[in-house]
């Protein structure tokens, strides 16, 4: 017994007899075979604390004790003790208890009384070695399955024969990858194939004819299903086997796991792809933001030109005054017979009343943004600014055509403000006109159809396509705006007229009256020529 | 037919000037400047217009100024007032004139014909 070596042997003796425990004590010790140390306790809950205070190498026990009986006993030690081997001592007729035990874990039992102390010794010896034995493989096989599990690569080969496959064989590490044993794979020769994922089949069906070809194949990456029912990705390498006439006689390969690799990767795709959507809206943000910085600068651009005309304006009107009323007293007053002289007042007295004009655009334009808002039918502001215009429109013999939707929704207007709106565009039109033609007016209720987005984004108008909005166009037969001139249109002073027919005001106020109206105007050629102007407007929400 | 009597005020000389001159052309009025605001009450008491044009930005004492006293007046307050100003437009007040806390007023720049139409309009006769 060289295992055990010279050290006492220290074990636990349970026996509520203590006089046959003493027997025991004395009995064991004069053995020669091994030097044995007999701890004595009479009662489980002694026993149990023993065992938990200090190691033994065996316990030796009675299974009837003052406070536990039967097999209760042995499950009670057992759990305290599962390391310790334990041998059941038992009464001469107890052999099915004690066997019960050993099928619980008992190591062995010894019969009071029928087998010898020798017999005892012997069966506490090899109790200590069978149990030590039994731990040491619980040991590797644990060891050896923590490393099972670690491992994500195994090895199969699949024997051909006549192109045919014979048989497969996975090495064990198999288990950990698929979940599957190699005894699985040897009962069901298709389950390598079965646990591929249905998408990935065709490519892994297509590697195996070109192996079976005996073709070298580059690895190719794949999904299985696990046998817990997880997918996992794998990498799979096969190569032909041939024997010395050049036949492939077997297919070798292996698979490792992958899964991580790839999810990593999908991780690091899935983030870039944040990025990429995070860069965009960046970019679109910083767009946004461009724009509207754009709007405010014109905005403000606006406002100062706004407040200086003002200013300009009163100071400009006292010296108007002044010129008008000169020029009307001379006109009256002067005698003489040089026509050149009333030629003279006249051009005066017209170039007073075109700055008067002008200051009153400007005035028009830097008028408070206050209005004064009435439910209104458009069509009688348009019918009112037409009639304002007749003159014109018969003195340039123009033909005039009117289309006015009936029932229009109300709008919520400054009549006066829009009927300047609906003058300054016709008279527009009118002035394009200077040979005749045509000038249509039309109202309408209509959705907002899709414009530039420019033209939405810069007016706080808070119109969208698709809103229904009543629209009224007015469309001329002239030759049109020059194409580089359509952006600068709504610029304040900004005019295509000749000098002294316009002041570049009109349509910055018509854009600004019906901005304040929250609607929207558009300016564009026609493709049959002419110019068409577009006022969209909210009807009043009821 | 007696002529009317107009008083004009306005701190500009030359306009004031030019109204007379237009206005006594007509042959129907008799016209007489001021171009002070506190000088309107001595004015009126000397000169007892049949009306009163007067302009409201003014330094010294304003328009509206001039008008608070010539109502506090038992006798004056019934002489009809017309502003002139070049702080409204005439959108606003429409080319007959329209009125500003109860007064007639005329946007500046303003031609003869609508000056004496409003004159017309609003003198006592």
């Amino acid at each position: 017994m060289q295992l055990l070596g010279n050290k006492p042997i220290r074990v636990l003796l349970v026996e509520d007899d203590a006089a046959s425990a003493r027997l025991l004590q004395a009995r064991l010790f004069k053995l020669p075979m091994a030097r044995f140390e007999l701890v004595w306790t009479g009662k489980l809950e002694a026993a149990l604390e023993r065992l938990n205070q200090e190691p033994f190498e065996a316990v030796l026990l009675d299974l009837s004790l003052p406070d536990s009986d039967g097999l209760d006993t042995f499950a009670r030690v057992h759990s305290q003790a599962p390391t310790e081997p334990i041998i059941v001592l038992t009464g001469l007729d107890d052999d099915s208890t004690a066997l019960e035990a050993i099928r619980l874990g008992a190591q062995d039992y010894w019969v009071k009384g029928e087998a010898g102390v020798k017999t005892l010794a012997r069966i506490i010896l090899y109790a200590i070695e069978r149990k030590r034995a039994e731990e040491v493989l619980r040991e590797s096989e644990q060891r050896y399955k923590h490393l099972l599990e670690l491992t994500t690569d195994y090895i199969f080969t699949t024997t051909v024969k006549d192109g045919q496959v014979v048989s497969t064989s996975h090495s064990p590490a198999c288990l950990a990858v698929t979940g599957y044993t190699s005894e699985e794979y040897a009962a069901d020769p298709v389950l390598w194939y079965r646990m591929v994922h249905e998408e990935d089949r065709p490519a892994v069906v297509q590697q195996a004819a070109q192996v079976l070809a005996g073709k070298p194949v580059a690895p190719i990456e794949h999904r299985i299903h696990h046998k817990n029912g997880s997918i996992r990705w794998v990498k799979n390498t096969t190569v032909p086997r041939k024997d010395d006439r050049g036949r492939v006689i077997a297919c070798d390969g292996l698979i490792s796991d992958i899964t991580e690799r790839i999810r990593l990767q999908e991780e690091r795709e899935r983030s870039r792809q944040a990025l990429v959507s995070a860069l965009k809206d960046l970019q679109n943000s910083h767009r946004e933001l461009k724009a509207a910085q754009l709007h405010l600068i014109q905005a403000e651009k606006m406002d100062s030109v706004g407040t200086l005309a003002a200013g300009v304006a009163h100071q400009v009107k006292n010296p108007l005054q002044i010129l008008l009323l000169g020029v009307r007293y001379l006109a009256n007053n002067l005698s003489t017979s040089d026509e050149r002289i009333n030629t003279i007042l006249t051009d005066m007295r017209k170039a007073v009343t075109r700055a008067d004009n002008i200051i009153r655009g400007l005035l028009e334009f830097s008028a408070s943004n206050q209005l004064a808002i009435k439910a209104t039918d458009i069509n009688e502001v348009i019918q009112q600014a037409l009639w304002l215009v007749n003159y014109e429109l018969a003195a340039n013999r123009i033909r005039l055509v009117k289309e006015l939707a009936p029932h229009l929704p109300a709008l919520s207007l400054d009549k006066i403000k829009m009927e300047q709106v609906i003058i300054n565009l016709v008279m527009n039109a009118i002035q394009a006109m200077p040979q005749g033609g045509s000038l249509t007016v039309k109202t309408a209720v209509a959705q907002l159809p899709q414009l530039h987005p420019h033209l939405l984004e810069r007016t706080g108008s808070g119109l969208k396509s698709g809103d229904t909005v009543v629209m009224v166009t007015i469309e001329d037969t002239g030759p049109g705006i020059p194409e580089d001139a359509l952006t600068k249109i709504f610029d304040p002073f900004y005019t295509t007229k000749p000098p002294g027919k316009g002041t570049g005001l009109g349509l910055t106020v018509v854009k600004k009256i019906i901005e304040l109206h929250g609607g929207l105007v558009d300016v564009r050629n026609c493709p049959q020529g002419g110019v068409q102007a577009n006022l969209f407007i909210k009807p009043q929400s009821n | 037919m007696r002529k009317k009597r107009i008083l004009v005020v306005d701190d500009e000389a030359s306009f004031t000037r030019l109204v007379k001159f237009n206005l006594e052309a007509t042959g129907n009025y008799e016209v007489r400047e001021e171009n002070w605001g506190d000088r309107v009450l001595a004015a009126v008491k000397d000169f007892s217009p049949d009306l009163i044009l007067l302009d409201i930005i003014m330094p010294g004492e304003d328009g509206g100024e001039v008008a608070a006293k010539l109502q506090a007046h038992p006798h004056w307050q019934r002489i009809p007032l017309v502003f002139l100003t070049a702080a409204v437009k005439k959108e606003e007040i429409g080319s007959s004139g329209g009125r500003i806390g109860g007064f007639a007023y005329l946007a500046k720049p303003v031609d003869m014909e609508e000056l004496i139409h409003c004159i017309e309009r609003n003198v006592s006769a």
